[in-house]
């Protein structure tokens, strides 16, 4: 049986990771087919019917302007999704590149490079994203570039402490004393090996992001009105936490379960790829 | 050990200047002029030239950092653009209430962390496992502000047994801190499992059971001790966790801690308060790091003092 199987099927038997796996698909369903799922326009105000308590005709009620708060969780996967997404990406590819650079080269490289990561660390991750928003203003894009940039140091000392370790080993003297080229050596024989950890850190550190760009839209730093981003949702229902905290308890579920959802496979993962455990 | 702990003092302080560095650069950057902001939009050119000068914004870069360097040595943070007091004043009303916030939250947060963690390796897939690390796993996925505004639904809303928001008696601690409980504790419960299942499949653990000692003996002799290690770096990267958290839950019940001036301060453009907090808080986490750096060292035999 090919490792790769033995992995999918170490995975399948994790039941937690297989709910995992549906409730993800379904915000990733959610999220690509918003506009046909939800019921009504994300942004259609109906003043009239403000705070309305969840009904037949709304069923998880309205909130301050009227908006149906189900089709504005549904078009919020999508914004949630995308931002966990590209700011994790951004992230890995920034971070595996400084991390394999020194990981491989060692030396000065590796000292400036460490010293750096130490800097940028100095600060705790949810203060570096508040800075950085604070810098470039608040809004979508600047919320994605805060995150992605507070989480390049995890994959960087990640990267670095796989490359330094694979780097000793045999099969990679061998290239070497073959005569591969430094490039053939990282890229034919070191990166894939070190895709696992990779895997696994980047579905929990989209987890992470989401969690991040809520609570920076939750601070109003994030994502602005009227974007249908579940944070800034939150902050906005409240206010009105009194009478009408559905609007505040729904956003939230979503962020609870799409969050969940990433970190059992997350989990899932880690235990399927660890070749420790049967 | 006094030597390293000096030693280890002493890097961190080139990190801790650039770091400062950074935070002096990144307001320099924010589009606006801070003096017409003071100002205001329609005030005499000449008022807002004058108050250039006063802040030195005139002067060129590098010597605007050295003079932001010597004052902070000095303790002054410059003057808060909303309220005009001093930045250091403002920052001491309210950096009580975070440590002491803070404190409660960490000291609580290790403990039961550690409890349940312990507990739960020693019963490994059991129901109390199960149920332990299931509450664990929602408890890390669910955002701190959401539970802070749930909890507050839930106890100052609807029972109205405790307060919603602010400060004054114990009862206004209550709220914030199991909402700041609630967020550490789940990454804490998790880490020490992991770290004592590792140890208790260590082959030195199976001599000691081999050798007739109580399962007692050797979870607290043996395995805690050595599963303390990695707990340390987790409770050290919680740290961070806990600092970040604690901005949000301060946001959440209006907590008057320096988390919330920060955040006032960044949507009143206050530079002078973002500068001081942000320096406050990255202080206070090198110096916490450190801290964990020397607990390591203490506790570990294997490490040699250089």
């Amino acid at each position: 049986m090919s490792q790769r199987k033995l992995i999918y099927l170490k995975f399948k038997r994790n039941r937690l990771a297989v709910v995992g796996s549906i409730l993800l698909s379904s915000f990733v369903i959610c999220a690509i087919f918003a506009d046909y799922l939800a019921p009504y326009d994300p942004l259609q105000a109906d003043l009239a019917d403000n705070l309305a308590p969840p009904s037949s005709a709304h069923i998880l009620g309205t909130d301050e302007l009227g908006r149906d708060v189900l089709s504005r969780i549904i078009h919020g996967a999508r914004i949630s999704l995308r931002l966990g997404v590209i700011s994790v990406g951004t992230a890995l590819v920034f971070g595996v590149i400084i991390g394999a650079s020194a990981g491989y080269y060692g030396g000065t490289l590796d000292q400036v490079t460490m010293r750096a990561v130490d800097i940028v660390l100095s600060f705790p991750t949810m203060l570096m994203a508040i800075m950085i928003v604070a810098i470039l203003g608040p809004g979508l894009t600047n919320a994605m570039l805060a995150v992605g940039i507070s989480l390049i140091p995890e994959y960087t000392r990640l990267t670095r402490s796989t490359f330094l370790y694979l780097r000793e080993l045999d099969f990679v003297q061998a290239a070497k004393m073959v005569g591969a080229s430094d490039a053939r050596i990282i890229f034919r024989h070191i990166l894939p090996n070190s895709v696992s950890p990779l895997i696994v850190q980047s579905t929990l550190n989209i987890a992470t992001a989401i969690l991040s760009a809520a609570a920076l839209g939750f601070l109003g730093l994030g994502a602005q009105p009227p974007l249908p981003e579940w944070g800034a949702m939150l902050s906005r229902g409240r206010i009105y936490l009194m009478v009408a905290f559905h609007v505040t308890l729904y956003p939230g579920l979503a962020i609870v379960i799409s969050v969940l959802s990433l970190n059992m496979i997350g989990d899932g993962l880690r235990d399927a790829l660890d070749p420790r455990m049967t | 050990m006094l030597r390293y702990a000096l030693r280890r003092i002493l890097m961190t302080i080139p990190t801790v200047l650039v770091a400062s560095a950074i935070v002096f650069l990144m307001l320099r950057f924010i589009p606006g002029d801070p003096a017409l902001l003071m100002a205001g939009e329609d005030a005499n050119p000449e008022v807002v030239q004058s108050l250039r000068r006063q802040w030195g914004l005139e002067e060129p870069l590098p010597i605007q950092y050295l003079v932001f360097l010597k004052n902070v040595f000095e303790g002054n943070f410059g003057f808060s653009i909303r309220s005009g007091l001093p930045v250091s004043y403002e920052i001491s009303l309210r950096l009580p209430h975070t440590i002491l916030l803070s404190l409660i939250a960490m000291t609580l947060s290790i403990a039961l962390g550690l409890f349940v963690g312990i507990v739960s390796s020693t019963r490994p897939y059991s129901l109390v496992d199960n149920v332990s690390m299931f509450f664990a796993l929602v408890g890390v996925s669910a955002p701190v502000f959401w539970t802070g505004l749930m909890l507050m639904w839930v106890f100052a809303v609807k029972l109205g047994w405790l307060p919603a928001v602010g400060v004054g008696s114990l009862a206004h601690l209550v709220l914030p801190s199991i909402t700041l409980i609630g967020f550490t504790t789940p990454v804490l419960a998790r880490q020490t499992r992991s770290c004592m299942l590792e140890v208790l499949r260590q082959d030195y653990v199976r001599t000691a059971r081999s050798k007739g000692l109580s399962e007692r003996a050797i979870v607290y002799g043996h395995a805690v001790r050595n599963a303390l290690i990695p707990v340390i770096t987790v409770a050290g990267i919680s740290f961070g966790r806990l600092l970040g958290g604690s901005i949000i839950t301060e946001s959440v019940f209006a907590y008057p801690g320096i988390g919330k001036l920060l955040i006032d301060g960044i949507f009143a453009r206050d530079y002078p308060i973002i500068q001081g907090v942000v320096l406050v808080y990255a202080l206070v986490f090198t110096l916490l790091n450190i801290l964990v750096d020397l607990t390591y060292v203490y506790v570990d035999p294997r490490i040699h003092y250089e």
